[in-house]
C-alpha cells in the first residue's frame, strides 16, 4: 500500500509538470493595503497549484501563470486573503486588515469557534493587545482589557498575587478564583507565562460556554493559547525591554522634632513625663534641638531605591505543511523597590505540531519555569506569617527616626515602648526565599477519518515544585514568642517547606461537523470524556534554636546547627475527577444558533451518592443582520447578533478530604518532653459525609453589534448567576471545631458589560482606535443556611475594637465593612478638669468613648457616635453614653459601582502611540495604616504628618499642660486631628476612605523602522519602543495606592490596606526584532 | 487501511486510559490515619491521648487566660490592674469578670471572637477525649492493668477536668460525650447536675483503669494518675454537693440542688476517695512549706512528693505561672533575661489577710511580702545587685513563686512552670470537710495535720496549734494554706459565701486602717533597712523589717539610732482609702460568679444556646 501511495504521488507530480510546460503567461501586480501602503512579502499562489510568488519591497509582483490557471490567492500575515480571477486581467489587489473581529477563532473549551458563531459570553485578548506593552506578566496585560473581569494587582511587589474575579463571585468563604486552562490543561495560576508566550486569552463568562468545564467552571474559565509555528520560512525574533522604576509614593511623617511633640504631649497627658519623655528624648527644654536633626527616612531607605527590569525574549518559528515549531526563551530580571527584593524568571517552551498525513495531526507542547522571589516581602499572606507584628512596611513609615537613648530594639515591653524593630533588622529577619518550578507537558493527537468526523486525544502532565525557605530573626513575634530557645535565649528559626503537585490529565473528544447537513441547516456534535488526577506532597520542617549569629542563608543550609521541632512529610489526599461531556451546535444559514452543552462529573472531594454533578446549559443566538429584511440596512449595520443563554456550572471548592475523618499527626511545643509530644489531632474542621456540588445558573442576555462596516463595533450583556448548595465553611462556635463545610445558602451577582471599539480615523497614513469597556455587578448574599451574619477577620491587630470588621448578612453583599462612626473630637466644653486627680472629666451627656481614647480621652480626643447599647420601651436600639461593640454599624463597601477601561491607539507612518486607562469607580478601601499610624498606643512610634495638625493640650513655649477650657479652644481653633487615642485600635468611618481610581496604566511610544530599511538590514521587522507603565493615577485615596488588598487569606476581607508594598511607576525603553 | 488501523491503535490506547466506574473515586491521603488504625496501636493511641493535654498549653487557654484570669477577686486576693481610686474602670478587658462586671461585648476578654477562646478551647479538649474514649473502646480493647485502658482512664479524667472547668466558669453548658457528628453540632445547656453525674461516673470507671503514680506512663505528675482522678473526683463531688450560682428567669440565685441523700452519697464519695490515696501512701506533706513552691518552680515533677497533679505545661516555653502570679521582680539579665522586663504582680493580697495569720505560721512569710525585688540606686549603688522594695499596704505581694527558683532564666512571658492542680494537703482538708458533714470521726487529725506542718510540729502527733474541726475552721485554715494557688474562689462559691466574705474583707480593712476589731494590737508603724549582715541571696539584697507582728512596737530609730532603720507610716486611713476597700467588686460577685457564654458562641449556635443570669446574648 505504501508503494502503491508513492506511484499515485508521482504520477500526480508528472502529469502536473508535463501541464506546466503547456502554456504560460506573464503577468505583473501589485499588492497594497487599504491605506495604500505596499505590501511587502505578501504571498500570491496559483490557487490549487504551487505555483508562485511573493511581492517586492514596492508591492510588485511578476509570475508566471499556467494557462490552466483561473484564480490567484493573495495572503499576508493579518490580511484578509483575497482571491483574483485572472481573467480580470487587474492585479492591482488591495488586502484588508483581519483584525475585525467577526472570522477570529476563539477558544470555547475542547475546541474552537469563529467568533461570528458564538452564543454564549465570551471575551478574548489578542496576541496584538499583548505584544506592544512590557509587562511582566499575563494577568497584568490583560487587566482592563475584559469586560466583566476584574484584575486587582493587590500589591506592588514584583510577585504580588494578581486576583481575578469574572463577574463577581458565588462563594462567600471560598476563592472565587477562575479555572484557568492553558493549551487544553488546567493549571492554578498563570503568574509563570511569559507574556510573550501567549497567543490569545479566551475568557468565557457565561454557563452556555463554562458548562463544558462542568465542576469549577462557576468562577469564569480563562483560556489562555500559546503561540504555535506558522507555515512559512523560519522566523527569528528577539523581544527586549530595559527600565528603571520608583515608587509612586510615600506616605508623609511627622518631622523629628514633631515627632518628640508627640511623644511629649502623650507623656503629658499620661502623667509620665519623666518615664516616657525624659528618658527617650531628654529634657523639654531642649526639644527644640530636634529641630536642627534630619532623621532617617526609612521608607527612603526600605522601598525608596530606584529598581530597574530586564526582559529578553527569543523566538524561533517557523515551518512547512508538515511540522511548525515554536522554540520561545525568556527571562525577566526585576529588582524591587524595596530593600533585599528582587525577582527573576526563565522560561522555555517548545511547541511542536506534526501533520505527517493530512487526516492526523499531531502536537506536542513543553513548557519549563523557573521563579525566584528573593526578599521578604511586605506581608507574608499565605503561608507562614505568624503575626502582622512582623509587618515591614508599617516599621518603614513608622519607625523612630532618630537613635533614642534607652531604646533597644529587642525590647519587648510593649507597654512603654514601640514594639517596633529597626527597619533593616526586620528586614533581614523575615528574610525569605521562592522557588517555583513548573514544568508542563502536553501531547494530543487528532485523527480526521473523513472531512465530518475527527477523534482527538491529549494528555498532559505537569509539576510543580516550590521551595518557600522562611527565616525568623530574633526581633520577630514567632521567636519571641512562640519558638525554641538556644541556651535559654531566644534564637533564630526557619521554616522550610517544599511543595510537589502533579497534575495528569487525559481528555478524548470525536467531533462530528457538517454545514449544510441538510440544505442551509449546519450541525456539529462533540462528546469526550476526561480524566483528572492530582497528587499533592509536602515537606514541612521547623527547625529552631539555632546560634543567634545564624542569618537567613546560614539557617536554610546549615539546618543541623539548630533543633528541628518537627519535619512533617505530607502526602495529601490525591484528587481524582472522572467526567463526561458533550456539545451540539447547530445553525441554520448562520442566522439562527442553537447551542447546548451538557456535562457530568464525578469528584472524589465527595462521598459516595453526591459524587456526580451534571452541568446542562442551552443559549441560542440570532445573527438580526444577515436576515433578508434587513438587506437595505447593510450600508451602515455590519453586524448585529442577540444572544441568550441559560445554564449551570458546578464548584468543589474544597479542600481534599473534608467528608472523612482523619488524624494527622504534629509536635505539639507546649508539652514537657515527659509528656507524649507527637500528637494526632483530627483537625479544626468538622467533617462532613453529606457534602456535595455547589451549583450556579446562570443567565446572560447580549449582542454584538457593528456599524459602518464594523468601523464601530462591541457588544453589550446583561447576566445574573445564581449560587445555591453554596459550599460555605460554616463557622462553629465552641463545640470543638472552628468549621464545618456545608452546602447551605444562597448568592447572586447580577451585572452588564459594555465595551465598544471605534476606529475613528482610517487613512493611509493616520490612523485613531479608540476602546472603551464599563462592567457592572452587584453581589447578594440571599442566605446563609440560617445563619444570621458571618464574621471576616482582618486580623492585622488583635485588638478587638478593629477586628471581625467584615461582616456578611443576607440581603447584602460581601465585602461590607463594620466599625464606629467618626464624629470628629471632643471639645473642651465637653470636660471640666479636676486639679487634684490631675484628669479630665466628662460633663454628664458626654458619650464615654474612654476605652478606645485611654488616657488622651478629654479635650481634642476621638470622637465616635453613639447609636446603640441600650434599648427603648419597644426594644429598639437607643444610645447608653457609652461607645461599646454595639455602636458599629456598615462604614463601607468594597465592591466597586462599575469599572472599565479605555485606551487610544495611533499610528502616524512608522510611528505607533497607546495609551491604555483603567479605572474603578464607587468601593471603599479600608485603610489600617492609617489607623495604626496615628495612634500613641505604642509610644515612640512616629506618625503620619496629619497629626501635625492634631488638636494639643500643651502650651509649647513652657511645656505645661493647658486645662483652662476658652485657651485650649482658641489655641485649636485650626486643628483638623484628633490627639493621638492611646486606647486600643478603632476601626471606624475615618479610615474607610474612597477607593475610586483612574489610572493611566500605560503610556507607549514605538517605531517601526520602513520597510525598505529593513529589507537592507534582512529583517522582517524591527521596532523600538519607550513605554511608562503606571504613569499617574487620579485618586483621592490617602494611602500608597487605592488598587491594593492586603488580607488576602480570607475572601471575606477584601480592600484592605495594611502594610501594603507601593507600587511603582516604571520606565521602559524596548526592541522587536524579527528576522 | 493503514489510516484505519492507525486510529484503530489509538482508540484503543484511549480508550484503556478511561476509568469510569465510581469507586476508582474513592481516594485517601497516605500521611494520615484513620480511627482504627490509630486506636488499635498503643504507641499511636499514645499520641492521641497527648494531643487531649495539648489543649492546656494553647493560646487563650490555661497557658493565658483559664488559668491565670479567674481566681479572683476573693476574701484575700486580688488582681491588679485597675486603678485604686473611685470610680473604677476596668481598664483591661481581663479585670471585667475579676470585678464581677461581665459582658457579652467584645471589649470583654472573654468574649472575644477569636476562634480561640477558651470556651472553645476547652470542647475541643472534650472532643479529642471524646475520640479518644469512643475509638479506644471500639478498637483498643481496653482492660484494667492494660495500657489501652490507662490510655481511657486518662482520657475519662481529663475530660472530666475539662468539663468540671467548664461548669465552674460557665455554669450549665452542652453536655457532650460523645464525637460531634452533623446531628449533634447545635446542642442546648444540660443542667450542670446532669454533667456532674456523668463526669463522677467517668472518673469511678477511670480510676480501677488508671495506672498508680510511678508507672512508667505516670513517672510525671504531670499525666494523670489514679490518686489525680481520685483527687478531681472528690473536688468534683465537693463542688457537686455545695451551693453554686443558677438561673432563676433572667436573675441569678445561689443555692444548693443536690437533695440531702445525694449530698450524703457526695461527700462520701469524696471521702473514700480522699482515703484512698491517703491509705495509698504514695503521697505526703513536705515538712517546708516553702519546698513545695519551690520544687514547683524547679520544675520537679517525679511523683511521691506533696504535688499529686500539675498541668502539663513545658518549662520555659508555655504557660505564664511565674510571669503572671510570681513576686514582682524586674529583669536582672540572670534570673530574668532578655525581652523580659519585668515578671508577676497579677495577684495581690488583701491586706488584713496578712494580719489574720498567726506570727508563727511559717505559710504567712511564704505566701506573703510587703516587697518586691527591683534596682534600686537609691539603696544600693552597684547596679548589678537587686534590692527588696519595701511597696505599701496596698501592694502586699504573692511571693509563693519566684523567678530565682524557676529553673531555667525567664527571657519571655512563657516561664513555663506548672500549675499544681492538687496536693496532699487539699486531699487531708477534702477529707476533712467531707467527714464533717457524715458526722465522722477521722477528720479532725487530717485537719490538724495541716495545721501541724504549717507551725513546724510533728504531723502526727497533738499540738498546741490544732484546732477543733468546724467548718469555719476548715474555712479560714484553706485560705492559710491555698491563698493565690486558685483554689479560694470556688471554695467561696460552694460554700455559698462569695460576696459575704468579700463583704468581711472590705470589714477587715476598714477595722485595720482605724485600728479596730481583730486588729487593734496590729502596730501602725513599720521600720526597715537593709540587712546589716549585707546578706546577699539570688543576687539581691535582702530586707529587714520590724513592726509587721502584734507587740513589735519599739522605735527603732530611738532604740537603734546607728542600726540605720527608716521610720515608715505603715497603716493609715490614707494607706486604706475607700476607693481601695469598696472595690473589690463593682457587680454583685453572686449575681457574676460565672461568665456569659461569648457572643460568638450564641451566634453561631443556630438558636441552641442563650446566657442566663440577665447577661443578654
Amino acid at each position: 500500500m505504501k508503494n502503491n501511495k508513492k506511484h499515485f504521488v508521482l504520477l500526480f507530480l508528472f502529469t502536473f509538470s508535463l501541464a506546466l510546460f503547456a502554456q504560460q503567461r506573464q503577468i505583473k501586480g501589485t499588492v497594497k493595503d487599504e491605506k495604500g501602503e505596499a505590501i511587502i512579502g505578501a504571498t500570491i499562489i496559483v490557487k490549487g497549484t504551487t505555483t508562485g510568488t511573493t511581492t517586492d519591497i514596492d508591492g510588485n509582483f511578476t509570475l508566471n501563470l499556467p494557462a490552466a490557471a483561473k484564480t490567484l490567492l493573495v495572503s499576508f500575515v493579518g490580511m484578509e486573503k483575497k482571491e483574483v480571477d485572472v481573467k480580470n486581467n487587474n492585479f492591482n489587489v488591495v488586502l484588508t486588515d483581519n483584525s475585525i473581529a467577526l472570522n477570529e477563532v476563539v477558544a470555547i473549551g475542547y475546541g474552537t469557534q469563529r467568533k461570528k458563531d458564538l452564543t454564549g459570553s465570551v471575551s478574548s485578548v489578542s496576541e496584538k493587545a499583548l505584544r506592544d506593552i512590557p509587562v511582566s506578566s499575563a494577568a497584568e496585560a490583560i487587566t482592563g482589557k475584559l469586560p466583566g473581569v476584574q484584575v486587582t494587582t493587590t500589591e506592588g511587589s514584583p510577585d504580588a498575587q494578581i486576583k481575578i474575579r469574572v463577574r463577581g463571585g458565588g462563594s462567600i468563604t471560598q476563592s472565587n478564583t477562575p479555572l484557568y486552562i492553558v493549551d487544553g490543561f488546567p493549571m492554578d495560576d498563570i503568574s509563570n507565562i511569559a507574556p510573550s508566550e501567549i497567543q490569545t486569552i479566551d475568557v468565557l463568562k457565561d454557563a452556555s460556554s463554562t458548562a463544558i468545564y462542568g465542576s469549577r467552571g462557576a468562577n469564569g474559565v480563562i483560556i489562555v493559547t500559546t503561540k504555535a509555528g506558522k507555515d512559512g520560512k523560519i522566523s527569528i525574533s528577539y523581544t527586549g525591554y530595559a527600565g528603571f522604576k520608583q515608587t509612586t509614593k510615600q506616605l508623609k511623617v511627622l518631622t523629628p522634632f514633631q515627632f518628640a511633640q508627640k511623644q511629649y504631649e502623650g507623656a503629658v497627658l499620661n502623667n509620665s513625663v519623666a518615664t516616657d519623655y525624659d528618658a527617650y528624648f531628654g529634657s523639654f527644654n531642649d526639644m527644640g534641638l530636634y529641630n536642627y536633626v534630619n532623621g532617617t527616612n526609612w521608607q527612603n531607605e526600605i522601598i525608596g531605591r530606584t529598581g530597574n527590569t530586564r526582559n529578553h525574549n527569543f523566538t524561533i518559528s517557523g515551518g512547512s505543511k508538515q511540522v511548525n515549531y515554536n522554540v520561545n526563551l525568556n527571562r525577566l530580571d526585576d529588582k524591587a523597590i524595596m530593600y533585599m527584593s528582587n525577582f527573576n524568571r526563565t522560561n522555555a517552551s517548545l511547541k511542536l505540531n506534526l501533520t505527517p498525513w493530512d487526516w492526523f495531526k499531531g502536537d506536542f507542547s513543553a513548557r519549563y519555569s523557573v521563579t525566584v522571589v528573593n526578599g521578604p516581602g511586605a506581608n507574608d499572606v499565605s503561608g507562614s506569617e505568624k503575626s502582622t507584628s512582623d509587618s515591614r512596611i508599617k516599621n518603614a513609615v513608622i519607625f523612630t527616626p532618630l537613635p533614642l537613648k534607652n531604646l533597644t530594639t529587642q525590647d519587648d515591653n510593649s507597654e512603654t515602648i514601640s514594639n517596633l524593630a529597626d527597619p533593616f533588622t526586620q528586614m533581614v529577619d523575615n528574610d525569605r526565599y521562592q522557588k517555583t518550578n513548573l514544568l508542563t507537558l502536553n501531547t494530543g493527537f487528532t485523527i480526521k477519518p473523513s472531512q465530518s468526523w475527527s477523534f482527538s486525544s491529549t494528555f498532559g502532565y505537569s509539576l510543580n515544585t516550590k521551595e518557600d525557605d522562611r527565616y525568623f530573626g530574633l526581633t520577630t513575634y514567632f521567636v519571641t514568642n512562640n519558638s525554641l530557645k538556644r541556651n535559654n535565649a531566644i534564637a533564630p528559626a526557619c521554616t522550610i517547606n517544599n511543595t510537589n503537585n502533579e497534575t495528569f490529565t487525559n481528555a478524548n473528544t470525536i467531533s462530528f461537523k457538517k454545514d449544510n447537513f441538510i440544505k442551509n441547516h449546519n450541525i456539529s456534535i462533540m462528546v469526550g470524556q476526561e480524566n483528572l488526577l492530582r497528587t499533592y506532597h509536602n515537606i514541612l520542617s521547623d527547625i529552631e534554636a539555632f546560634p543567634s549569629s545564624f542569618e537567613a542563608r546560614d539557617t536554610w543550609k546549615l539546618t543541623t546547627q539548630g533543633t528541628t521541632v518537627s519535619t512533617n512529610n505530607f502526602y495529601g489526599t490525591q484528587e481524582k475527577m472522572i467526567s463526561f461531556f458533550s456539545r451540539l451546535n447547530y445553525d441554520y444559514k448562520g442566522i439562527y444558533y442553537l447551542s447546548a452543552t451538557f456535562r457530568e462529573d464525578g469528584s472524589s472531594k465527595f462521598g459516595a451518592g453526591n459524587r456526580w454533578g451534571e452541568f446542562p446549559s442551552v443559549s441560542g443566538a440570532w445573527r438580526l443582520s444577515d436576515e433578508g429584511f434587513m438587506k437595505n440596512s447593510q450600508k451602515w449595520l455590519s453586524n448585529l447578533k442577540l444572544r441568550a443563554s441559560y445554564g449551570t456550572a458546578g464548584n468543589n471548592n474544597i479542600p481534599n478530604g473534608s467528608i472523612n475523618r482523619v488524624y494527622t499527626s504534629g509536635t505539639s511545643i507546649y508539652l514537657p518532653s515527659t509528656m507524649p509530644t507527637q500528637v494526632w489531632t483530627d483537625g479544626s474542621t468538622l467533617v462532613n459525609p453529606d457534602l456535595k456540588w455547589e451549583t450556579t445558573i446562570t443567565r446572560n442576555v447580549g449582542l454584538d453589534y457593528g456599524f459602518f462596516n464594523n468601523r464601530i463595533s462591541g457588544t453589550l450583556d446583561f447576566y445574573k448567576n445564581s449560587t445555591k448548595d453554596l459550599l460555605l465553611l460554616v463557622p462553629l462556635g465552641g463545640v470543638g471545631y472552628t468549621s464545618q463545610w456545608q452546602n447551605t445558602g444562597h448568592t447572586s451577582n447580577q451585572g452588564g458589560e459594555f465595551s465598544i471599539n471605534i476606529a475613528l480615523i482610517q487613512k493611509k497614513d493616520f490612523t485613531l482606535n479608540f476602546g472603551f469597556n464599563i462592567s457592572i455587578n452587584r453581589n447578594k448574599v440571599i442566605d446563609m443556611g440560617g445563619l444570621a451574619s458571618y464574621a471576616g477577620n482582618e486580623g492585622w491587630t488583635s485588638m478587638t475594637s478593629a477586628s471581625n470588621s467584615y461582616l456578611v448578612t443576607p440581603g447584602q453583599p460581601v465585602g461590607l465593612i463594620y466599625g464606629y462612626v467618626s464624629d470628629g473630637m471632643y471639645s473642651a466644653d465637653d470636660f471640666t478638669w479636676n486639679a487634684t486627680s490631675k484628669k479630665w472629666v466628662a460633663k454628664t451627656g458626654i458619650v464615654d468613648n474612654s476605652s478606645l481614647d485611654g488616657f488622651s480621652w478629654g479635650p481634642g480626643a476621638m470622637k465616635l457616635k453613639d447609636i446603640a447599647g441600650a434599648f427603648d420601651a419597644q426594644g429598639n436600639p437607643i444610645p447608653d453614653g457609652k461607645i461599646t461593640d454595639a455602636d458599629r454599624t456598615i462604614i463601607g463597601n468594597t465592591n466597586p459601582k462599575h469599572f472599565g477601561s479605555f485606551n487610544f491607539s495611533a499610528t502616524y507612518k512608522g510611528w505607533d502611540a497607546t495609551i491604555n486607562c483603567n479605572w474603578v469607580y464607587g468601593n471603599n478601601i479600608y485603610n489600617a495604616n492609617k489607623i495604626e499610624m496615628t495612634s500613641i498606643y505604642y509610644k515612640d512610634r512616629n506618625m503620619l504628618s496629619i497629626m501635625n495638625n492634631a488638636y494639643t493640650q500643651i502650651d509649647w513655649t513652657t511645656g505645661s499642660r493647658v486645662t483652662d477650657p476658652a485657651t485650649l479652644t482658641a489655641m485649636n481653633a485650626n486643628a483638623s486631628m484628633w490627639s493621638a487615642p492611646n486606647g486600643s485600635y478603632a476601626i471606624t468611618s475615618w479610615a474607610i476612605e474612597d477607593g475610586s481610581f483612574l489610572r493611566i496604566s500605560n503610556l507607549t511610544i514605538g517605531y517601526t523602522l520602513p520597510k525598505k530599511l529593513l529589507k537592507i538590514l534582512a529583517m522582517q521587522q524591527m521596532r523600538f519602543y519607550a513605554s511608562i507603565n503606571n504613569l499617574y493615577t487620579f485618586t483621592k485615596y490617602s494611602g500608597y495606592d487605592p488598587e491594593v488588598d492586603t488580607r488576602r487569606s480570607s475572601p471575606l476581607t477584601p480592600g484592605v490596606d495594611y502594610s501594603s508594598y507601593p507600587k511603582s511607576h516604571s520606565y521602559n525603553l524596548g526592541v522587536n526584532i524579527t528576522f | 487501511m493503514k489510516k484505519y488501523s492507525i486510529i484503530f491503535l489509538f482508540l484503543l490506547i484511549t480508550i484503556g486510559t478511561f476509568t469510569s466506574c465510581d469507586s476508582s473515586l474513592n481516594v485517601a491521603s497516605q500521611s494520615s490515619l484513620t480511627d482504627d488504625v490509630i486506636y488499635s496501636n498503643v504507641d499511636l493511641t499514645e499520641g492521641a491521648i497527648g494531643a487531649i493535654y495539648d489543649i492546656v498549653g494553647q493560646n487563650n487557654s490555661y497557658r493565658n487566660r483559664l488559668w491565670l484570669q479567674m481566681g479572683v477577686n476573693t476574701d484575700i486576693e486580688y488582681r491588679t490592674g485597675w486603678s485604686s481610686t473611685a470610680p473604677l474602670v476596668p481598664s483591661k478587658s481581663d479585670d471585667y469578670f475579676a470585678l464581677y462586671t461581665s459582658t457579652t461585648l467584645v471589649a470583654d476578654g472573654y468574649n472575644n471572637t477569636d476562634s480561640a477562646n477558651p470556651w472553645s478551647l476547652l470542647f475541643a479538649g472534650i472532643e479529642r477525649a471524646n475520640l479518644a474514649i469512643a475509638g479506644i473502646t471500639k478498637y483498643g480493647n481496653p482492660t484494667a492493668g492494660s495500657t489501652m485502658g490507662h490510655f481511657l482512664g486518662e482520657a475519662l479524667t481529663m475530660r472530666a477536668y475539662y468539663y468540671y472547668d467548664l461548669i465552674k466558669w460557665w455554669g450549665d453548658v452542652p453536655a457532650r460525650f460523645e464525637p460531634v457528628s452533623s446531628a449533634t453540632i447545635y446542642l442546648a445547656k444540660s443542667n450542670r447536675d446532669t454533667i456532674y453525674n456523668h463526669i463522677i461516673t467517668d472518673l469511678q470507671t477511670a480510676i480501677p483503669l488508671l495506672y498508680a503514680s510511678g508507672n512508667n506512663y505516670t513517672k510525671t505528675i504531670k499525666r494523670t494518675s489514679k490518686d489525680a482522678a481520685r483527687g478531681l473526683l472528690a473536688r468534683i463531688c465537693l463542688s457537686a454537693a455545695g451551693y453554686s450560682m443558677r438561673p432563676s428567669g433572667t436573675d441569678a440565685v445561689i443555692q444548693i440542688t443536690a437533695t440531702p441523700d445525694r449530698q450524703k452519697e457526695l461527700y462520701t464519695i469524696a471521702r473514700e476517695a480522699c482515703r484512698s490515696i491517703i491509705s495509698g501512701g504514695k503521697y505526703s506533706l513536705d515538712a517546708s512549706f516553702k519546698n513545695i513552691f519551690y520544687q514547683q518552680c524547679q520544675d520537679i515533677d517525679t511523683h511521691g512528693r506533696e504535688a499529686i497533679w500539675e498541668l502539663p505545661y513545658n518549662m520555659g516555653t508555655r504557660g505564664r505561672m511565674v510571669t503572671s502570679f510570681g513576686l514582682p521582680r524586674a529583669n536582672d539579665g540572670v534570673y530574668i533575661t532578655g525581652n523580659q522586663a519585668s515578671v508577676g504582680g497579677q495577684f495581690k493580697i488583701i491586706p488584713s489577710f496578712f494580719y489574720d495569720y498567726n506570727p508563727a505560721d511559717t505559710r504567712r512569710d511564704v505566701t506573703i511580702v510587703p516587697y518586691s525585688i527591683a534596682r534600686n540606686s537609691a539603696l544600693v549603688k552597684d547596679s548589678t545587685l537587686n534590692v527588696q522594695t519595701l511597696g505599701s499596704l496596698t501592694s502586699m505581694n504573692l511571693a509563693k513563686w519566684r523567678a530565682e527558683w524557676v529553673k531555667t532564666p525567664i527571657s519571655s512571658t512563657e516561664d513555663g512552670v506548672s500549675p499544681i492542680i492538687l496536693r496532699y494537703a487539699d486531699v487531708l482538708l477534702m477529707f476533712a470537710e467531707a467527714d464533717l458533714f457524715l458526722g465522722g470521726s477521722e477528720g479532725s487529725n487530717y485537719f490538724n495535720m495541716v495545721r501541724r506542718r504549717a507551725f513546724g510540729q510533728p504531723i502526727n502527733s497533738v499540738s498546741s496549734y490544732d484546732l477543733p474541726l468546724t467548718l469555719d475552721n476548715i474555712k479560714q485554715e484553706r485560705a492559710f494554706e491555698f491563698c493565690g494557688e486558685n483554689i479560694r474562689k470556688y471554695d467561696l462559691e460552694r460554700w455559698g459565701v462569695l460576696k459575704s466574705k468579700i463583704d468581711q474583707a472590705e470589714a477587715n480593712m476598714n477595722d485595720l486602717r482605724n485600728s479596730a476589731g481583730n486588729y487593734v494590737s496590729v502596730p501602725q508603724t513599720i521600720y526597715w533597712r537593709l540587712k546589716v549582715n549585707n546578706a546577699i541571696t539570688h543576687g539581691e539584697r535582702e530586707l529587714e523589717i520590724y513592726g509587721l507582728n502584734p507587740g513589735e512596737l519599739t522605735d527603732k530609730t530611738v532604740s537603734d539610732p546607728n542600726g540605720g532603720w527608716t521610720k515608715k507610716t505603715w497603716i493609715s486611713p490614707t494607706s486604706l482609702v475607700d476607693g481601695f476597700i469598696q472595690n473589690m467588686y463593682l457587680g454583685d460577685p453572686d449575681k457574676r460568679q460565672l461568665l456569659p457564654i461569648m457572643h460568638q458562641i450564641i451566634i453561631t449556635s443556630n438558636g441552641t444556646l442563650t446566657n442566663d443570669y440577665g447577661y443578654g446574648n
